[in-house]
Order: C-alpha cells, then structure tokens, then sequence
C-alpha cells in the first residue's frame, strides 16, 4: 500500500538513475507523513472537540462496550467467594483502573499513551493465568502477578520493533486462538453446568440456550445500537429469565436490592503476593496482550488517516507502556489485568467518531461509575448460565480472529508445524488436564495451561527454526529457458513463505518480477543469465536484478494508447511506468556494463 | 493460455484462462481483432480466470479496442477483479475500456 502523494512525489522526484544521496532524499520523501490524513468517513478525527452532548453521548457508548468485559473479573470474583460488598468494591476498583487508562491512552503528548481513542477492557486473555493464580495464592497473588505482568509490558514497550522477528503475527494469532478456546471451554462448562453446586436441570439449560441465542439473533440480524450492545441486552434477558425461573437464587435477589447507590470504594484488600510458578503464564498473557495491543493501536492508525502505509511503532510503543502502567496500577488497587478494547474499536470505525477527547470522557465516566455499586453489583451475581453464554458468544469472535491473523501470512512447512504443534499442544493441555499432575512440580505451570504451553511450545520451535532461515535469497535465471516465468514464481512462492511474507505484498512481488523478466528479454537484449536476489525483513521486501543488457526506462507518465499501440518505444515504456507503479520505490543504475534494477516493497 | 469463444443473444463472448503476457498475447490479440472481423463488430471478453496480464497483455487489448470501435463495434471487458483490476487501475487502463461486473451485463450493453 502506498500514499498517491507519496507516489506522485516518487514520480517526479526518481528518474532513472539516481545518485546515492538522492535516492536518500527519494526515500526520505516518500516515508510516510508524520501527520496523518483524517479520512474522510470520520466525522470527529483523532484531533477534532466534537461538542460536548456528542462526546457525553459517545462517552457512555463506549462505556457499554468496555463494561461488558467487566464479566471476567466478575468470574474470578465469584470463583474467590469473597463477600458481596468486597466483591462489588472490587469491581469498582476495576472501573477506577479502567478509567485511569482510558486516560493514560488518550494524553495527547508525553512518553505514555497511544495518543488514540483507545479505551482498556478486562480480557480473557489475563483469565486463565489469574484462575491459577487465585487457586495457588488467592487473590494477593492475582494482583501481585497483575503488577508483574504490567512490568513485563513495561519493559518489552521499548524494544518492540528489535524483538517483532521472535514474535511474528502468526504466533500472535496463535495466542488470540488459544485465548478462544480457553473461553469456548469455560464457556461451555458454565452453560452446560459442568462444576456447579447443584446439579442443574432445564431452566439452567434454558436460561443459558435464551442469552446465547438473544445474543446472536441480536449480533446476525440486529442494526445500530442493538447489534452493538447485543452482549449486554443477551446478559439482562438471561438475567430476567434466570430471576422469572429461579435460576437466580432468592437470598442472591435479595443482596442485589441491598447494594447502595452511592459508596466510595476502599483500597483494603489482602495484599500482593508473587509466586515463581506464576511467572511463565502471567508472562505468556504481558506476551499476549503486547501483541493484541501492536493489533489493535495498528487498527487505530488505520482508521485514522486516509494515507496509512504502515504500523507507526512510536504510538504502538507508547500505548504498551501505557496499558503496561495501567495494569501495574489495576494489580496495585486490587483487580485483575486490562488490554486495549476491540471492540471499541470497531465501534469508531461505525459511528466515525474517534476524537481523543472521548477518550477523556470515557475515563471520567468510569471513574463516576465506580462510586455506584447498584450499578455494578449485578455482575457479581450473574447467574452461571448466562455467563457461560456471554463467553461463548465472545470466543467465537476471539477464535476467528486468531484464525484470520495467522492466515494473513503465507505459511511454510516451518511455520506451518510452529502453528500446528502449538495449536496441538494447547489443546491437549485443555483435553488432557490430568497430564498435568504427573510431571515435575516445575513444569506444571506450562502444562497445566493451554495458552502458556501452546504459546511457550511456539515461541521455543519459531527460534529454533530461524536456525538456517535465509532472509537473503539468489536465483539466477537463463532468460531464454522456456520454463523461466515457473522458476520465477516458484522461486518467490517459497520465499514468502519461509518469510512468513504478507500474500498481497508477494502479489505486487510476482508481478514486478514478471514483468521485469519479460521486458528485459523483450526489449534490453540481455547477454548471460539474468540474477535476481531479495532480501526480506518484517517492514520491507527489496528485490535486486542483474543483468547484462540496456536499462529500462520507468517514466513518470503513461505513454498514450497510440504510442503504446503503434511505437516500440510507446510499448517498451508502458513496462517501465507499470513497473514504476507496482513498486513503493524503484531504482535503476549501470556499472560496469551490468544494469541492476531494484525494487523496494513496503512490507 | 485458453481461450473458450461462445455466443449469447446474438453477442460474442470469449473467456480467456491463464496468462496475458508477452508469449500469449500475440495469439490472443490477433484471435480477437479476427472474431471482429468476421463477426458483428463487437465482442464480451471475459477475464475473470486471467491470472497475469502485463504490459503486452494490455496493448493487445488496446487495438482490439481501436479495431472494435473502427468497425463501429465495441469492446466489453468483464471479471476484472482483484490482482487483475489492480493493474488495469494503476495502469491508468481502467477509464479506456468499457468495463462491466459480470458477462450478463457485458452481453446486456453490447446485444445488438
């Protein structure tokens, strides 16, 4: 992808032959612009105030979405069978630490923050290792392994880019699909009973059926606003439903009606608590969330300005701090970890309001939230089933979207087996729990993990396997080989997918590539074989050609129909102006008799 | 490459497989200015199953197109989708054709 400004500066500015200083100044140029373009569907760009009934309206909109989440630390809550008031003061304290980071997201300038609209969420990603960690040490271990994970963020914030190549995105899709599965099966327990006190019967089964099914119904066939909160109306009809059945017991109606309208919550709690044998799992979710967040700050940019080209790593870097700080601070005030919010996300992309003052907004509200226990405390309570239900529906989102990014790369028999295997071993690690208990004390914290072992078994093969991964690659070519375009593309096929490259990107590749071999051999004369080298890292692709022969001409603009139709020469630059068009930057030079071309892909 | 020629409502349709490029499109590009010739002067041509169309490629549609149209005919390209679309549009070759979604609306503008 590349900027039209950009490419109409390419254009004018690389001629055919530039000298090194020059084509410096060329790819200065045509990096992209350090102030983004606001789309045009936005109505309220990152910078913009809309008014204040707007921003307020806004505000409580993305405020619906983020307190959805709020069901995980509620799921760890009821699992701590804490007190309903402790219970209830420490959701609000999660509403204090979720508006303290909406904030942190949103500061316009500084070393912390994505800068972006980009309100936090609790996510399912830290409710697996905080499970473990509430049944090893209670909840001062949650919050003390809470802290430790925002360090881990902290710490990885600056070096992202040096380290991106031991994290590629298929791994990161790994980790998002082990995260779905992890919820699918939790999920799954809740809605068909599996774990609870009593034995269950119909009205459990037909209190769980009704909240997935309103949910859905709601998600497929629902507009506006009620495709938006469908998680949220499904939970208060399977709410309503579990009161009318009894689900819901009556002593739990009872406390529900006794919680105040107003508290300020207090910061007692149990203390912090850090464990060894903690360490790999909340480090595996640091892991996790650092690279759903590099996914999500990506999105942001991407909404926000018209002429995106790539991931701007400074506000990536920033927002991980952040969210690192913000999670230090959730496991100080005593409540479980925060990631970036999708699906807040999603919701600027459909409404086109995406101004940073929302983001301020979002933060006050939530603060103001967290003084009205009324409002929170019906989470606390939520009937098992329609919990379950809400978390289904979520990991089928979280499921595909681990699919779609590993995917989104092409895949050698390297990669393939980094994903399968860990996909395997991650699963086994959820089927097969009692193998857990029959290893070594120190492993058991792998193992008795989906994610920590499905992502620890990747991570280990991906640097094992970058043993020998040649990112520079050489063919030479005979140009009058019947067989030289199969060559070529066989060639670049394997490439990109020992690279792990972007499919779209290698498309762009291939078609340089083609059309180069055939106007070479079309109208240069090539004397010998003609050598083509490309080198590969995650942010670009160069491609280098060799030969002995003329130098092709990349115009800045397109010969007519009646050139290219009636003149060789009309034909001959229409090769080199597509050739010009495909690239991000092109350059062409002759020393000593041999031409080289070189391309440059952004990656 | 493959080329497939039929007729719908009075209209010729030809659908091209594989590769347009500086081996095919000679074959190609003279079989099309031929079906004008001895046909009504206007002719569908289908590309959705093209999976490489470079520079050559191009030319030979540009004078079936000035053939078309020095017959009073008309060329319609359809299935110009995806990596193909993209070239057409950074050739700057989108505006110069007529080009419609689907073969139905090709044979739909052209049908005598």
């Amino acid at each position: 992808m590349s900027d039209g400004g950009g490419r109409a500066r390419l254009t004018r500015i690389v001629g055919s032959t530039l000298h090194p200083s020059q084509w410096l100044e060329a790819w200065r140029s045509t990096r992209p612009s350090a102030q983004p373009k606001k789309p045009g569907e936005l109505a309220y760009g990152i910078d913009d105030v809309p008014p204040p009934l707007l921003t307020l309206f806004s505000g409580f909109q993305h405020v619906g979405l983020v307190r959805i989440q709020l069901i995980f630390p509620a799921l760890v809550i009821q699992l701590a069978e804490l007190p309903t008031e402790a219970s209830v003061n420490m959701l609000s304290l999660s509403l204090i630490a979720l508006g303290v980071a909406a904030i942190l997201q949103s500061l316009p300038r500084g070393r912390v923050g994505s800068r972006f609209l980009c309100p936090p969420c609790h996510d399912a990603i830290f409710l697996e290792p905080s499970i473990a960690a509430l049944k090893f040490g209670g909840l001062p271990l949650v919050f003390g392994m809470t802290m430790f994970a925002g360090v881990i963020q902290s710490v990885l914030s600056p070096i992202l880019n040096r380290i991106r190549p031991l994290l590629p995105p298929e791994i990161g899709g790994l980790v998002i699909f082990l995260v779905g599965t992890s919820i699918a099966a939790i999920g799954c327990r809740y809605m068909i009973g599996i774990g609870a006190k009593e034995p269950v019967g119909h009205d459990y089964w037909l209190v769980a059926g009704v909240t997935l099914m309103t949910t859905v119904v709601l998600n497929v066939w629902g507009r506006g606003q009620a495709k938006l909160l469908c998680t949220m109306v499904g939970i208060s009809v399977g709410y309503g439903l579990a009161v009318l059945t009894g689900v819901l017991p009556q002593d739990a109606r009872g406390v529900l009606s006794e919680l105040r309208l107003f508290a300020i919550p207090h910061f007692a709690h149990g203390g912090w608590a850090f464990s060894a044998d903690m360490i790999l799992p909340f480090t595996v979710a640091a892991l996790a969330v650092t690279l759903k967040g590099i996914g999500d700050i990506t999105a942001l940019q991407r909404i926000n300005d018209a002429g995106w080209v790539r991931a701007e790593m400074g506000s990536i870097s920033r927002g991980t701090l952040a969210n690192g700080l913000a999670n230090m601070f959730a496991g100080l005030v005593g409540t479980s970890g925060l990631t970036p919010s999708t699906a807040n996300i999603g919701l600027q992309a459909a409404t086109g309001v995406s101004s940073r003052v929302i983001g301020f907004a979002v933060g006050g509200i939530l603060l103001v939230l967290a003084f009205l226990p009324s409002v929170t405390g019906s989470l606390i309570l939520m009937p098992r089933p329609v919990m379950g239900a809400a978390l289904l529906f979520s990991a089928c989102f979280v499921l595909i979207s681990g699919l779609q990014t590993i995917t989104s790369r092409m895949l050698d028999a390297r990669r393939t087996i980094v994903i399968g295997l860990g996909i395997s071993s991650g699963v086994a690690a959820e089927l097969i729990p009692s193998f857990a208990t029959d290893i070594p004390h120190a492993l058991q914290p792998i193992v008795s993990s989906s994610i920590v072992l499905g992502t620890t078994t990747a991570l280990l093969l991906n640097g094992l396997f970058r043993i020998g991964q040649r990112q520079r690659v050489k063919l030479a070519l005979d140009p009058a080989a019947p067989d030289a375009v199969a060559e070529v593309n066989e060639f670049f096929d394997t490439a990109g997918r020992g690279w792990g490259a972007r499919p779209d990107v290698m498309v762009r590749v291939a078609f340089g590539i083609n059309q180069a071999i055939e106007a070479i051999r079309e109208h240069c004369e090539p004397q010998g074989p003609i050598t083509i080298e490309a080198h590969f890292d995650e942010f670009n692709l160069d491609v280098r050609i060799s030969y002995r022969g003329e130098a092709l001409e990349f115009p800045d603009e397109r010969p007519s129909g009646q050139e290219i139709m009636e003149t060789d020469a009309g034909y001959r630059r229409l090769a080199g102006y597509m050739l010009r068009m495909n690239a991000d930057r092109i350059r062409t030079s002759v020393k000593d008799g041999m031409t080289v071309l070189e391309f440059h892909f952004v990656h | 490459m493959k080329l497939v020629e039929a007729v719908a409502e009075d209209v010729m349709v030809v659908e091209a497989y594989g590769r347009l490029d500086s081996t095919t499109s000679k074959v190609f590009g003279d079989r099309l200015i031929s079906l004008l010739q001895t046909g009504r002067g206007s002719l569908v041509v289908d590309l959705k199953n093209i999976a490489y169309i470079s520079s050559a490629g191009f030319r030979a549609l540009l004078i079936a197109n000035r053939a078309a149209a020095g017959r009073d005919g008309k060329l319609a390209l359809c299935g110009v989708t995806g990596e193909v679309r993209r070239l057409f549009d950074i050739g700057g070759f989108t505006s110069e054709f007529l080009i419609f979604p689907t073969q139905a609306d090709g044979i739909g503008k052209l049908r005598p």
